[in-house]
């Protein structure tokens, strides 16, 4: 996996979370994971087809994802209501939107998915044949995981 | 009809919002609020953002691109072929450049890029309801 | 202080002595300063290339004007300033520059090579001034090189007594899709004025890091209104309006005006000035998609008046139907022979890229080689305009590079010193055909065959069967001529499939024929018009097909014991020798079995000299169709060109019959009955 694919979605992470809470977020450290993709109970993901295929795939648990829908909508939730799953499911668009954006502004050329919404305990969430690169970005609501799986299309 | 000004008379403006996202439609609406238009409808896809145009013809309609059912872009087409004055500002995440410049050329006055910033949309809404026809 | 003096102090001898080394050398550096020039095609104009030739022209300039030769320096001493222009970028090199820089070039040696022998040479005063135009554009406008076309609409916006600005544009901080806000601003801004050149352009990726903004336009408002228009929130923050100097920008109204890419109709009626309009071309586009429509309504309604015509047969109201339908016919063809008339240009545009091509080609080669162009004013769609020109000028190089034979040569081969390559267009039928001929040294078909039997294409047997027209299309084969380059008698150099492809990309054919010793010719055809055409249709494994009507040589109904086998290979055994046989859909097998079984027809096509025969199910007819573009995403095989909507309103997928062939006859060891290939996504192919 190279990493130039990556930044782009760390970047475009952090301005969105920047812009959505008013409150700076930061970017915690790279680990690469083969298997796993998935450790919260709430996540948010997307997949890449065209020039590049794989996952990307947000988690968080759900007291996070929870603050966070609060922070965009200006309220305390206390339950996973549709407006959290929602909102969440928005704030992921606008990331992944950005995402695009920079990563074509690079030259890669590829198409989304629209989101998916996974959430529950007990859940496993394996990629098959790819590697998991895993960057964690610390929000002023709690850790939200970014996970990449992908793998450049050959020929 | 209601008379062209170049001020914005504030109270006298109708909005129709249309957005898949509950939490996208609220936060639009607050660019709305700010400069003191109605929300006077809301489509959750393309087919009843048309429906709702010609039901209630607001003066202004904020569209999302990606929507299940009929993306924001056809849709746009169909309200800009009946009526051709009306005034359709699009809202969408970046990334979807392409959509964006097919519906301008298909008449979008303008576009707001989510995250939406509260004044950068609400200048941008104020610039093309005070714009003729 | 001045040369002159110097000179004066000469002797006689010395003179002559300092000229005749002058002489030398000065036709050596203008040999040096036509590479160089030649050479700033390819490597923009910035760094080495561009000091060399200012250090050619400056040593020369110094050296002509000491032996007296005053117009030369003078004339480099232009040339000079234009490369000065080049340098500091107030100029953008095009073709015209580098026309004027090589013509200049040209002159200096002709007025050398005349000084030499005693005589003078006088140097056109058409050159200098070209030069004088360029040098004013530089100097007038910085930063602004126009092309033919921007220039049109500059003098036609002149002369409808707009302005002509350049508005800079400072994208705001906050500006998001960059590419998006500048095309909204120019929708805002179209109903104001006309942009005649935006840079960035919207579609440049490097568009979304730019800061500014650039457009040059015409418009009737004042400057300060135009520059409140251009701002506009969420894309742009600052605003610059300056007006130009109009005389400056087009150097010659009289001449921009004779170049327009849309002469009016009724061209005859006004000799002295034609009246013209500038339509944009996607206006005609559109124009053009409408009359389809037209053509497909109109077919919609034969099939109904067929119908009611059958049905009742007596009633007088089909008889006024019939009329009717006729009436509006009629009107249609001519309606859609006007349309395509406006999309006709003169293959003049193509054509006159080639003479300066031609001329450098030949002086690097050192070969002998006049151009003769015939039937420029032959109209052409536009589409193919844009499109046949690189084909043209891969056979042209060709001919120079591997036709023609040196001076020397020709001379031994009792030929004229100079040879002759002729480009030549014309209509023919309903065909627009251009041909390339040399009469250089013709191929030889000997060497092209055992060429493709080294290169394992052919087997020796077949290249033994091989008839001599169909060994030269032996170079069309992808690889083929590419593979090294095959000097001697036989060279035809680079890329000849690329050629084929681009040429039946538009629907058109390429030939080939050549006489050893005598010379090669290409003939390049294509449909008159490119959108509509007339087609037999076919049915095959449940589905419709449509095939050009000309590529239809003939029909045959086939019974199973028709059918032989070669080699795996189903043939129909005629007179003439055995057709091989192909199918074109998903079901091969079953349609073979299907043969086997009962009767199926039997499409002669040919194409390029070629022939195959197309097994399908059942004929379905002829109609003339509207050809649109397929989108890739549903069907992306090479076999199909293009796809139509018939006047019942189904949809016909319109086949390649070039490739049909090609792969029937090209891929010995898949022959017969092939499948359509659907390309998965994303992969290469």
């Amino acid at each position: 996996m190279r990493i130039e694919f990556i930044n782009p979605f760390v970047e475009a992470a952090l301005s969105v979370l920047d812009a959505v809470l008013q409150e700076p977020s930061s970017k915690g450290e790279m680990t690469l994971e083969r298997g796993l993709a998935q450790r919260e109970s709430f996540s948010v993901s997307f997949g890449l087809t065209g020039g590049i295929e794989g996952m990307v795939l947000f988690d968080a648990n759900e007291r996070t994802a929870m603050d966070i829908a609060g922070a965009m909508n200006g309220r305390r939730f206390e339950e996973m209501e549709p407006l959290v799953l929602d909102s969440m499911a928005e704030l992921m668009n606008m990331i992944i939107g950005s995402s695009v954006s920079l990563l074509n502004e690079s030259g890669f050329r590829f198409e989304l998915t629209p989101p998916s919404i996974l959430w529950g305990r007990d859940m496993k969430l394996f990629p098959i044949n790819l590697e998991t690169l895993k960057v964690p970005l610390h929000s002023p609501k709690g850790v939200l995981t970014i996970s990449i799986s992908m793998k450049p299309r050959v020929g | 009809m209601r008379p062209i000004t170049s001020e914005v008379d504030k109270s006298a403006y109708s909005f129709l919002i249309v957005d898949d996202s509950l939490f996208a439609r609220k936060n639009i609406a607050k660019a709305v609020e700010a400069i003191g238009g109605n929300v006077v409808g809301e489509a959750v896809n393309g087919r009843e953002a048309v429906e709702k145009y010609f039901e209630l013809r607001p003066d202004l309609v904020l569209m999302d691109i990606s929507m299940p059912e009929m993306e924001g872009i056809e849709a746009l087409g169909l309200i800009r072929e009946r009526d051709s004055s009306a005034k359709v500002v699009i809202v969408s995440s970046l990334g979807h450049q392409e959509m964006v410049k097919k519906g301008i050329s298909l008449g979008a006055k303008h576009f707001i890029s989510k995250p939406v910033v509260l004044e950068k949309a609400a200048d941008i809404i104020k610039f093309v309801l005070a714009q003729k026809g | 202080m001045d040369h002159e003096n110097d000179t004066i102090m000469l002797t006689e001898e010395e003179l002559d002595a300092l000229k005749e080394t002058f002489y030398a050398q000065a036709l050596e550096m203008s040999e040096e300063l036509t590479a160089e020039i030649l050479s700033l095609e390819a490597n923009d104009c910035a760094g080495e290339p561009v000091k060399r030739i200012k250090r050619y022209f400056h040593t020369l300039k110094g050296d002509s004007s000491s032996i007296g030769l005053k117009a030369i320096s003078e004339l480099i001493h232009s040339a000079e300033d234009l490369m000065a222009a080049l340098e500091d970028r107030s100029i953008a090199l095009d073709g015209a520059v580098l026309e004027v820089l090589l013509k200049s070039v040209d002159e200096i040696e002709k007025a050398i090579s005349a000084d030499r022998l005693g005589s003078k040479h006088e140097i056109p005063t058409r050159l200098k001034e070209d030069m004088e135009q360029l040098l004013g554009k530089a100097r007038g406008t910085p930063r602004l090189a126009m092309t033919e076309y921007e220039e049109l609409v500059l003098s036609t916006s002149l002369a409808e007594g707009m302005k002509i600005y350049r508005l800079t544009l400072e994208f705001s901080g906050d500006c998001v899709m960059k590419s998006a806000s500048a095309l909204l601003l120019l929708q805002y801004l179209s109903s104001e004025m006309e942009a005649i050149r935006v840079s960035p352009s919207p579609e440049d990726p490097a568009i979304e890091s730019a800061r500014f903004f650039e457009c040059i336009a015409a418009s009737k408002r004042p400057a300060h209104e135009l520059k409140k228009l251009c701002l506009i929130p969420g894309v742009t923050s600052k605003a610059a309006c300056e007006e130009l100097d109009a005389a400056s920008i087009v150097a010659s109204p009289e001449k921009a005006g004779t170049e327009t890419p849309v002469d009016s109709v009724d061209r005859g009626l006004d000799k002295a000035a034609p009246a013209t309009i500038r339509v944009l071309s996607e206006r005609v586009d559109q124009m053009m998609d409408l009359v389809g429509e037209l053509v497909m309504g109109r077919s919609m309604i034969e099939e109904l008046v067929g119908r009611f015509e059958a049905r009742y047969p007596k009633d007088e109201l089909v008889h006024g139907f019939v009329k009717a339908r006729s009436f509006i016919s009629r009107s249609l063809s001519d309606l859609q022979r006007s349309v395509m008339s406006i999309r006709m240009i003169p293959v003049e545009k193509v054509f006159r890229r080639f003479p300066r091509m031609v001329r450098d080609l030949s002086n690097s080669s050192g070969k002998e080689i006049s151009l003769l162009l015939k039937g420029e004013r032959t109209e052409i769609d536009k589409a193919l305009v844009d499109v046949i020109g690189e084909p043209l000028l891969h056979i042209i190089r060709n001919a120079v590079d591997h036709g023609m034979e040196t001076s020397a040569d020709r001379k031994k081969a009792g030929k004229p010193a100079e040879g002759t390559i002729t480009v030549e267009a014309c209509h023919r039928d309903s065909e627009i055909v251009i041909r390339v001929a040399d009469d250089g040294r013709g191929m030889d078909a000997g060497r092209l065959k055992e060429k493709a039997v080294s290169m394992g294409y052919v087997s020796p047997e077949q290249a033994g069967a091989m008839e001599d027209s169909e060994a030269l299309r032996l170079i069309f084969i992808p690889g083929f001529s590419t593979a090294e380059k095959v000097s001697g008698i036989s060279g035809r150099g680079i890329g000849m499939d690329i050629v084929k492809e681009t040429v039946e990309g538009m629907r058109g054919s390429v030939s080939v024929v050549s006489s050893p010793g005598k010379g090669t010719e290409f003939t390049l055809r294509f449909p008159l018009t490119l959108s509509i055409m007339r087609a037999v249709l076919v049915r095959a494994g449940g589905t419709m097909y449509a095939l050009p009507l000309g590529s239809v040589a003939d029909i045959k109904r086939v019974r199973p014991h028709d059918i032989d086998s070669l080699t795996g290979m189903d043939v129909l055994n005629l007179k003439g020798g055995p057709l091989p046989l192909t199918g074109i859909d998903g079901h091969g097998a079953e349609n073979r079995a299907g043969l086997r079984r009962s009767k199926a027809f039997v499409l002669t096509l040919k194409h390029g000299g070629r022939k195959v025969g197309l097994v399908v199910d059942s004929l379905a007819g002829e109609e003339e169709l509207v050809v649109k573009a397929v989108d890739d995403a549903i069907v992306s095989t090479p076999l199909v060109s293009g796809a139509s909507i018939l006047g019942n309103g189904k949809v016909v997928l319109i086949l390649n019959i070039g490739e049909l062939i090609s792969r029937t006859l090209t891929n010995p060891e898949s022959l017969g009955y092939r499948r359509f290939e659907r390309k998965p996504t994303g992969t290469n192919g």
